[in-house]
């Protein structure tokens, strides 16, 4: 197409000025590279249709807006195929499995630009569609659970399962003593059949915790995986012509964010997760019309435009150039806020969380689901910084 | 804040942008996952 327009504008142009261009290149020996460009740019229609007999171009007359009458038309036509396409042509067969769900009792059904190599949702069971219990338990466990409760023993780093279910029943997280929970003292703990009075010979309720405390400070507890480091900060100093001052705040702690999401996609939820986007539809009851649901990430039209980027040109890595394995969008959703953590004092957190977009929102925001990663805790600038900068500035 | 971010988005992770990490699902198909920001929620301050 490009080649013909060129050769048409070429043409005109020659037509336009039949001398001048014939001429040129022999008239003015000196400069033979006149660059077709030149030529392309300029345009047929600015050249004039006719000359008068001085030479001059002849004006052209035109009616005042006001009197031209413009006659509607129809939209331009589709251009016809040219006669001669260029033999060279590439044809991209992009071939999709599109995948159209039957609809379920709420006329609600699913449509997959390309068919789902895993659907998370049919794991679920009624508990973890209904609303009814919001415990993290009923969540349902992956049903290829490779590693039951780690290889170290349930009561993990207790004695024995009784001393486990007391501490459990100590630090659940209630400090007033309740009707509800010696209830559950009673049926939780004391008459568990894992109970043994025996195994609590000895029993200190501030050595167990100790224990505790020892065992989570090492490895592969979630501490350890936070790096500590600091931030360099430009602050200017206010004053023109003198340069800012840098300073390092220290304290910076953060985890990899490779490994957090890679740990996400291997955890414990990591059955729920969505693969495939999809659109959802619903029909409506009453007017019966096809209604597009919006609600999650991956139900988004920017996570399928983004699924559709990747597995179409996501680059593999060069040290595995002929990888085969499935593309896949892990939709990243950061927020930060500082909190104050006590309720007195002055005990402050500024953690930068993140959560996952192929994660039904329904897990995501259930308290204690685990779908929520702690990613950063981030320092305040100290007061200290501040007098400092301060101190600076006085000089100055 | 800024700052805090060129810590996070290490050379690793701008690694695994263009290229993805490969994981394993639970059924034992590995996957390659490219991350993607899609949301970043945060109040004026940090802006």
């Amino acid at each position: 197409m490009e080649v013909d327009t060129l050769e048409s504008m070429a043409i005109n142009v020659c037509n336009g000025l039949p001398i001048q261009i014939s001429t040129a290149p022999q008239a003015l020996p000196d400069l033979p590279d006149l660059p077709p460009a030149t030529l392309i740019d300029v345009s047929p229609r600015k050249l004039p249709s006719s000359f008068t007999p001085t030479g001059r171009p002849r004006r052209e007359y035109r009616l005042p807006k006001r009197f031209r009458d413009n006659i509607p038309e129809p939209p331009a036509p589709v251009p016809a195929t040219p006669l001669n396409p260029d033999p060279v042509r590439r044809v991209i067969l992009i071939v999709r499995d599109r995948l159209t769900t039957v609809m379920n009792s709420f006329g609600i059904w699913r449509d997959y630009p390309r068919r789902p190599s895993v659907d998370p949702d049919s794991v679920l069971t009624l508990e973890d569609l209904s609303n009814s219990r919001c415990d993290i338990n009923t969540l349902s466990r992956t049903p290829h659970d490779s590693h039951p409760s780690d290889s170290c023993s349930s009561y993990w780093p207790f004695l024995n399962a009784t001393v486990h279910t007391i501490m459990q029943w100590m630090n659940n997280g209630q400090t007033m003593k309740s009707e509800a929970e010696t209830t559950k003292l009673i049926h939780d703990v004391i008459l568990s059949p894992t109970f043994n009075a025996h195994d609590l010979a000895g029993f200190d309720a501030h050595h167990e915790n100790q224990r505790l405390d020892k065992a989570l400070s090492q490895e592969p507890a979630l501490r350890s995986q936070f790096i500590e480091s600091s931030v360099d900060i430009l602050v200017p100093s206010g004053v023109s012509k003198s340069e800012g001052r840098t300073f390092r705040v220290p304290g910076l702690l953060h985890r990899k964010l490779t490994s957090v999401i890679q740990e996400a996609f291997e955890g414990p939820l990591a059955h729920l997760y969505h693969y495939s986007p999809f659109k959802l539809f619903q029909k409506s009851p009453i007017s019966g019309k096809e209604e597009r649901i919006y609600g999650e990430i991956f139900t988004s039209d920017a996570f399928i435009a983004e699924s559709e980027s990747v597995q179409r040109h996501g680059l593999v890595p060069p040290e595995d150039p002929r990888c085969k394995r499935e593309k896949v969008v892990a939709a990243l959703m950061v927020s930060s806020d500082a909190t104050m953590l006590t309720q007195f004092g002055v005990a402050k957190g500024w953690p930068i969380y993140l959560m996952f977009g192929n994660l039904s929102k329904y897990v995501r925001a259930r308290p204690g689901s685990g779908a929520m990663h702690h990613l950063a805790y981030i320092p305040s600038v100290s007061l200290q910084c501040q007098y400092a900068f301060f101190l600076t500035n006085i000089v100055l | 804040m800024h700052a805090v971010w060129m810590k996070i988005l290490d050379e690793d992770f701008m690694h695994a942008y263009t290229y993805g990490i490969v994981v394993k699902y639970v059924d034992g198909i590995e996957h390659r996952i490219y991350p993607r920001f899609f949301t970043y929620s945060a109040d004026y301050p940090e802006k």
